[in-house]
């Protein structure tokens, strides 16, 4: 132990001079200090931390018991011993009440002194010992919680980087800065939002990058494809319907824009929506409230609309196929996302695909071939980025190492593996099973292009003469990147 | 518009076979009449060439005069 220091509090001089004495000589280490008064013992105690006090309860002036409540405020960790007259039980038992730690009754049994003595000093120094740990621990604690939140800091920046919602649109001349920008600009605003641009420009990242970078992120974004939805199921499926509202609405069921209920609602291919659809949607957006199917009142919705066409709006409202007062509200601001034709990073995002595809299908990151890369620039993409992708896709399947211009086989610029066949080459990389599948593709494709034409772009019409089901010929038309606007005029 | 009475289903499915009975034909034409020698060039193994010769009623014989 330490050297302990003490400090005797009592108004007779006396006891004041032999006490110390008798405690020094029976307990080594030990310093004993005196105040001759309460008001002089408080004076110590402010300037000095005591292992322990030891005071006379009778003193003129302030009194032991006052004393006590003193240094149970100031210093709540001093043990504190009382010296008392014999009989005094009453003021024992208030003392001891009070948070006193032991006391000596008087005459002074100096064996038992000393040991009650010894006993408060440990005491604490034991106190103070866990309140060290304690406090170093709470520093360790604190350290450790810096470093945690560092680290997550850090590994934000990083997956921010990774997963930017602008990596796949920015090439390094930065054709699409003003996207970007734009996105950026909009995003905090509460305006709702016309994403133009062809099929696979990536309408729907933007979107989400408007979602992503708003104060909405956190909440709900639910993506409608407005063609994919026969126009019987639209306004159930945007609005929600109650239980019995019609046949087979066995319980009630929430719209998308119930869902989106804080967040943002993207609507792509909003063209595909029926005319009475609209004016529902009309009303959604103007009152900010939506009735589901076979509901009496109207309930509000707080969704931030996103819209997407794959043709210029404003040609379909002039020409009668899309409501003027429902243009006007999604298109309170604009992006207009250019066809990748007229983009100049065609190949700095195929080879961003590249190690994408690569990780996605298990093999190693492949370069393409100068020769290849002439053939990506000269091709005109009519399913732009989409397409892109896929076909970078497919060429690293087909690939052993490098991709050359044949493993870029669905781009008609160059030969498909059949004709590369009947003009005599020599069988290449091309399996039986793929030469069936490109061919099988080929056929659907113009099969698809060919009904579109017959019915003017009318998917059901179409798809009922192909025999195949709706979404399924959504599916493809997607894939083949067909767009149904053009067959409308 | 003849096609339209197939389904797309059918469509594609007639389109890969014709595909594929082309590839066979040169194929076999460009190895003589080899078999197994076609099927490394298709990627594919022996047995399923053989089954699709069959299926198709290509006569391999005719290859091996040229």
């Amino acid at each position: 132990m330490n050297e302990a220091r003490v400090l005797l509090v009592d108004d007779d001089p006396a006891l004041l001079e032999a006490l110390p004495e008798a405690l020094r000589l029976r307990m080594s280490a030990l310093t004993v200090d005196t105040a001759d008064s309460a008001a002089a013992a408080l004076d110590r105690i402010a300037d000095r931390d005591y292992d322990a006090v030891v005071t006379d309860i009778k003193m003129p002036g302030m009194d032991g018991l006052e004393l006590l409540a003193k240094l149970r405020t100031r210093r709540p960790d001093t043990p504190t011993l009382m010296i008392t007259g014999h009989g005094e039980h009453d003021l024992v038992v208030h003392a001891l009440r009070a948070g006193a730690y032991d006391f000596i009754q008087k005459p002074i049994d100096r064996d038992y002194f000393v040991a009650s003595l010894c006993r408060a000093i440990e005491t604490r120094a034991l106190t103070r010992r866990c309140k060290e740990q304690q406090l170093a621990l709470e520093r360790h604690l604190t350290d450790l919680e810096a470093i945690v939140e560092e680290r997550t800091r850090e590994l934000r920046q990083t997956s921010k980087v990774i997963e930017s919602p602008f990596r796949w649109m920015m090439g390094p001349s930065g054709q699409m800065e003003q996207v970007v920008r734009q996105i950026k600009q909009v995003a905090e605003s509460p305006l709702s939002v016309l994403v133009e641009g062809e099929t696979g420009t990536g309408k729907e990242l933007v979107a989400r990058a408007i979602h992503q970078l708003s104060a909405r992120r956190e909440q709900p974004f639910v993506a409608v494809d407005c063609g994919a939805i026969p126009d019987t199921l639209i306004e159930s499926e945007l609005f929600g319907y109650e239980k019995g509202a019609f046949t087979g609405a066995h319980q009630r069921r929430e719209g998308q824009f119930q869902l989106a209920e804080g967040g943002s609602l993207f609507l792509d291919e909003i063209l595909n929506l029926p005319l009475p659809t609209q004016a529902k949607l009309l009303r959604a957006l103007q009152e900010r409230q939506v009735q589901p199917l076979g509901s009496k009142k109207p309930g509000r919705v707080d969704v931030r609309i996103i819209a997407a066409s794959n043709v210029p709006l404003e040609q379909e409202v002039r020409a009668g196929r899309f409501r003027q007062d429902v243009y006007y509200r999604v298109n309170e601001f604009r992006i207009t996302l250019p066809p990748l034709r007229e983009r100049d990073d065609i190949l700095h995002l195929a080879n961003e695909f590249l190690p994408e595809a690569g990780t996605e299908l298990g093999r190693p990151c492949r370069k393409i071939s100068e020769a290849a890369a002439q053939v990506l620039l000269r091709y005109q993409w009519p399913g732009n980025v989409r397409e892109l992708r896929n076909v970078i896709r497919r060429a690293m399947l087909l690939a052993s190492d490098v991709i050359e211009p044949e493993h870029l086989s669905v781009l008609p610029v160059d030969p498909c593996p059949a004709a590369a066949l009947r003009g005599g080459l020599a069988p290449i990389d091309s399996s039986l099973k793929e030469i069936a599948d490109a061919a099988a593709a080929d056929a659907e494709r113009q099969a698809i292009r060919r009904v579109l034409q017959a019915t003017k772009g009318n998917k059901s019409e179409a798809a009922r003469l192909l025999r195949t089901d709706y979404k399924t010929l959504h599916l493809k038309m997607k894939q083949y990147a067909i767009p149904a606007g053009q067959f409308r005029q | 518009m003849e096609d339209t009475r197939l389904s797309l289903r059918e469509i594609a499915s007639r389109a890969a076979a014709q595909a594929e009975r082309d590839a066979i034909r040169l194929a076999l034409h460009a190895t003589r009449g080899n078999k197994s020698a076609a099927a490394r060039l298709l990627s594919t193994d022996y047995k399923t060439l053989h089954l699709k010769v069959k299926q198709y009623g290509i006569p391999t014989g005719q290859f091996r005069e040229y």
